[in-house]
């Protein structure tokens, strides 16, 4: 991978389709816009003003000029192509194509914080045992999920770099992606979509964890959620709007 | 290559006035005076407005006014996410990582005393709902035992004022309370305890008549 130095880690399973489509582009891009600079600068010197030649003005319609302008634009046209191409086959996997879920997650974003809702031990959202965090994800390692993104706000955007997934969320929808994590560790979650002026302070961590670490984290946090719920239910109160 | 880059003139005493002008601001900031904590208030003024009179859309509530060491502790139990980090506090979340811009103790002492320097400004009626403010009188001798008869407040007892707050925001936080998404991060005494103090108000017509009763006070 050219690109794999100056990108993030990579943690989810199209995380490498990304990357490899970012060098096609990369290089399809670099080589003609090389080619162009080499010769701007090389007809610049070249061509430069000289004692005693006179300027020799073109108005580049005719052929012979044209075909250099012509010639240039085929590869050109190819490489766009296989981009497109490249593009919309890792566009479906990610985004179109919604793989079946193993588990799934909530994903809530407001001004400026992230609110994660994960299942608890029936691995079904909705229910009392719900774990509810704030600016934290957990997930478990090699497990499909999907995510369900919502907004109370404004547009935000679940961005998760070593997953290479950026999402948009727009108030009054819920979006639904997917992704599945390939390695265990600790990860930046930012909104990438500007938010407000708190925008910048609003990043949260990804913790991917092995599926032994997941189920203990889970069954610990699912009896505490159950406990506040036991709690709440046996007080019924209208909670606040504000 | 370093070496020739910082040699240039130009570069250097760009890098001499950055390190003067950060210099310049840590001296304020550790006199916590009030241009200091003015020229941060700037931040403060998208939702609690340039004045201080909050703004019930950006959930933001009246601080103008407000005593510095109650503006203070609240920084910083947002800060430190004693306070602000429910999933179900919405306005908190919004003030959790605002607080987070005042990196220093000198700051938060800065701002804290510049809010107190503020005119109180009394903030209009927005709730719809019109309590009895003489039933509310009643509950309200609870509150009066650390907010003191006259709303005004009592450092000790860690309560602040509550005449001039806005009814909006004295119902949100009553609710907050009760539904325990406020007043439930470890080290927070005084949440604790008002969590268990609005258990004394029954049900939403005791907050509102409570409520008007607040409202009635400083008049």
């Amino acid at each position: 991978m050219i690109l794999d130095s100056l990108l993030p880690a990579t943690a989810s399973t199209y995380a490498a389709d990304i990357d490899q489509l970012f060098d096609v582009i990369t290089l399809l891009v670099m080589l003609p816009f090389s080619v162009a600079c080499y010769l701007f600068f090389s007809f610049i010197f070249r061509f430069r003003a000289k004692d005693g030649e006179k300027a020799m003005y073109i108005t580049g319609t005719e052929h012979r000029y044209m075909k250099w302008i012509h010639r240039a634009h085929y590869p050109v046209l190819t490489f766009d192509l296989i981009i497109v191409v490249m593009a919309v086959n890792v566009w479906y996997d990610v985004k179109q194509d919604l793989p079946e879920k193993e588990s799934e997650v909530r994903v809530i974003a407001q001004q400026w914080a992230w609110t994660f809702v994960h299942p608890g031990l029936d691995n079904t959202l909705g229910t009392a045992d719900d774990i509810t965090k704030v600016n934290e994800l957990h997930v478990s390692k090699d497990t499909l999920y999907h995510f369900k993104l919502e907004s109370l706000d404004v547009l935000h955007n679940f961005s998760v770099p070593v997953f290479r997934l950026k999402q948009d969320a727009i108030p009054g929808r819920v979006i639904t992606g997917w992704f599945e994590p390939t390695v265990t560790g600790e990860h930046d979650i930012q909104c990438a979509e500007i938010c407000g002026i708190g925008h910048g302070l609003m990043p949260a961590r990804i913790k991917i964890k092995g599926a032994a670490e997941y189920a203990k984290w889970v069954e610990r946090e699912s009896a505490l959620a159950l406990a506040r719920h036991m709690e709440e239910t046996s007080q019924p109160l209208e909670i606040a709007q504000r | 290559m370093f070496g020739k880059l910082f040699a240039h003139k130009t570069i250097r005493a760009t890098l001499a006035s950055a390190i003067l002008l950060a210099g310049v601001g840590v001296a304020t900031a550790e006199d916590g005076d009030l241009a200091r904590g003015q020229q941060l208030y700037a931040l403060c003024t998208k939702c609690h407005m340039t004045n201080g009179s909050g703004n019930s859309e950006a959930l933001a509530p009246a601080i103008a006014g407000m005593p510095s060491w109650y503006v203070e502790t609240q920084l910083k139990n947002f800060a430190s996410g004693i306070r602000g980090l429910h999933a179900e506090d919405t306005g908190g979340l919004r003030m959790y990582p605002m607080s987070r811009w005042l990196r220093s103790e000198a700051d938060q002492k800065a701002v804290a005393a510049y809010v107190a320097s503020m005119t109180p400004i009394r903030p209009a009626k927005e709730l719809e709902a019109e309590g009895n403010a003489a039933v509310g009188a009643g509950y309200y001798a609870v509150c009066s035992g650390c907010h003191g008869a006259a709303g005004e407040g009592n450092q000790g007892m860690g309560a602040p004022p509550l005449a001039g707050q806005s009814d909006w925001y004295l119902l949100s936080s009553i609710q907050k309370y009760r539904a325990k998404i406020r007043g439930s991060g470890a080290g927070d005494p005084y949440g604790a305890a008002m969590q268990a103090m609005v258990g004394t108000l029954a049900d939403e017509a005791a907050i509102v008549d409570v409520i008007a009763h607040i409202e009635s006070l400083g008049d």
